[in-house]
């Protein structure tokens, strides 16, 4: 029989970070959750004063706060910590203000930053693995939300970057639109949001692409040649862009 | 006049990027935290500086108030960048905030208030430095390239959000350049004469205002570089692994 794995879930509140940590427990890990929230203020039984952590992830203390509570957990070891808290924005460069921009920044990139360097020693006693979730806005001009995609297109390199210094096993992977209360939270167009995929079914498919292999993936055949054109076509994307 | 403000601009590729300026009758603004190498510069050209640490938000808005008091900009570089080699564990997470903070956050940061307070003029140019690590990857050096990177995203997404106010974009990623920045920070200082002078990549920026490029990657061997680093990752991964991590 195979022991219980350590998942560490950002951002498991809400949206993909709660249904991949829904799909974790019932594969019956031990699940250690990170969110914003007070734990009396979440209302569900997935949440335990032992699997939830609270931690604000936009604070410089962050990482010590989810250290603290794996000490107290008497965890030494961590198998997967996947790294999913993200926030954003909507609307024009110029309107946006100073404090929106330190959140995105500190929350999509400087997090994952200090979390990374915080898990290594946890993740490299059970040669573990790091997920870091990006976006395939990544790969895209995004003029009404040039600070979220900038803060995915750092955190695609860091990754990148971090695979080939081989310290420990990284994994990229890159989700597009998904339907959860992120967009709701920045003002996005509702009516555009319905057609997106549920969390659920996308989360499913990023455990999927855990279990697998590759060093980035992107999820869905349609993202992944949207994200490859972003990439390698950037002229006529750019065009496409500009002309909507 | 024109009115150009370059961010680091007390050595390097700022300082060659101030003469090129200056010599083209810009007025220059200078932003360093360098006090000695600003006052250099104020001594060899017409530039005035502020001095102001990046790192710092209050600096930062101290270098707003600043630039209010002057005229609208019509090239705004944002230049300044630091770095942090070793490998990611070794080297200390403050040391990685603080990449972050220069080459990422500062820049758009800036950016965004100079837009709000109307201090870029119509038909101005803002120019980011990114790297060659963006396309080549950049092992031992991971948050640098991520800042490089990010840069370059927001760079692309700005040139389409700006068009319509008729505000040039151009991104530039420069390969190894005789620079103090570069001799610090590299493995092995042998070769350096291979670097591209900074007066030369200078002029490069200067030329590609002009013919309101959006990307420029000065030099043919680092286009090339550029190129195998887009076809072939694996190819440039594997090089930048044996000529950089492997050295440090």
């Amino acid at each position: 029989m195979q022991s219980k794995k350590t998942v560490l879930i950002t951002g498991a509140t809400d949206g993909i970070g709660r249904a991949l940590a829904k799909i974790y427990r019932t594969r019956g890990e031990r699940l250690v959750m990170v969110g914003r929230r007070a734990l009396s203020a979440l209302n569900d039984p997935l949440y335990t004063k032992d699997t939830y952590c609270r931690a604000d992830l936009s604070q410089n203390d962050c990482a010590n706060r989810v250290c603290e509570f794996l000490n107290a957990q008497k965890i030494d070891t961590i198998d997967l910590a996947i790294q999913n808290a993200g926030t954003g924005y909507f609307g024009s460069i110029a309107e946006q203000n100073a404090e929106s921009i330190r959140d995105i920044v500190s929350v999509n990139l400087l997090a994952p930053l200090r979390l990374t360097h915080a898990l290594i020693p946890y993740l490299k006693k059970t040669n573990g693995k790091l997920v870091l979730i990006g976006s395939i806005t990544h790969a895209f001009p995004c003029p009404d939300y040039a600070v979220y995609a900038a803060s995915k297109e750092a955190l695609n390199t860091l990754g990148r970057n971090l695979q080939i210094e081989g310290d420990i096993n990284v994994q990229i992977i890159h989700p597009g639109a998904t339907r959860t209360g992120l967009h709701r939270k920045i003002g996005m167009d509702n009516e555009k949001t319905k057609g997106f995929p549920p969390a659920e079914r996308v989360a499913k498919k990023i455990t999927q692409a855990i279990d697998g292999r590759r060093f980035i993936a992107t999820i869905g055949w349609r993202n992944a040649w949207a994200r490859f054109l972003g990439r390698y076509c950037e002229g006529i994307v750019n065009a496409m862009v500009r002309a909507t | 006049m024109k009115h150009a403000v370059i961010t680091g601009a007390a050595a390097g590729i700022g300082k060659a990027l101030a003469h090129r300026f200056a010599q083209a009758g810009h007025a220059i603004t200078g932003v360093d935290i360098d006090t000695s190498g600003a006052a250099r510069v104020e001594r060899e050209l017409d530039a005035r500086f502020v001095i102001a640490d990046l790192r710092s938000e209050a600096d930062i808005a101290r270098v707003l108030t600043k630039l209010t008091q002057e005229k609208p900009i019509d090239v705004l570089i944002h230049n300044a960048g630091i770095n942090a080699v070793g490998r990611f564990p070794d080297i200390d997470i403050e040391n990685h905030e603080h990449v972050i903070a220069v080459n990422l956050y500062a820049p758009m940061l800036l950016t965004a208030a100079l837009l709000k307070a109307d201090l870029i003029a119509k038909g101005a140019s803002i120019v980011f430095i990114s790297s060659l690590s963006h396309y080549t990857s950049y092992p031992g050096a991971a948050t640098y390239a991520a800042t490089k990177s990010g840069l370059a995203s927001y760079a692309r997404s700005l040139s389409i959000a700006l068009a319509p106010q008729n505000i040039h974009i151009m991104t530039v990623f420069p390969g190894p350049t005789r620079t103090a920045h570069a001799r610090r920070y590299s493995p092995h200082n042998t070769r350096e004469e291979k670097r591209m002078p900074p007066e030369k990549l200078a002029h490069h920026v200067f030329r590609g205002i002009k013919k309101k490029k959006h990307l420029i990657v000065p030099g043919a061997t680092n286009r090339i570089l550029a190129l195998l680093g887009k076809g072939c990752p694996p190819l440039m991964e594997y090089a930048m692994r044996k000529v950089i991590l492997e050295k440090l």
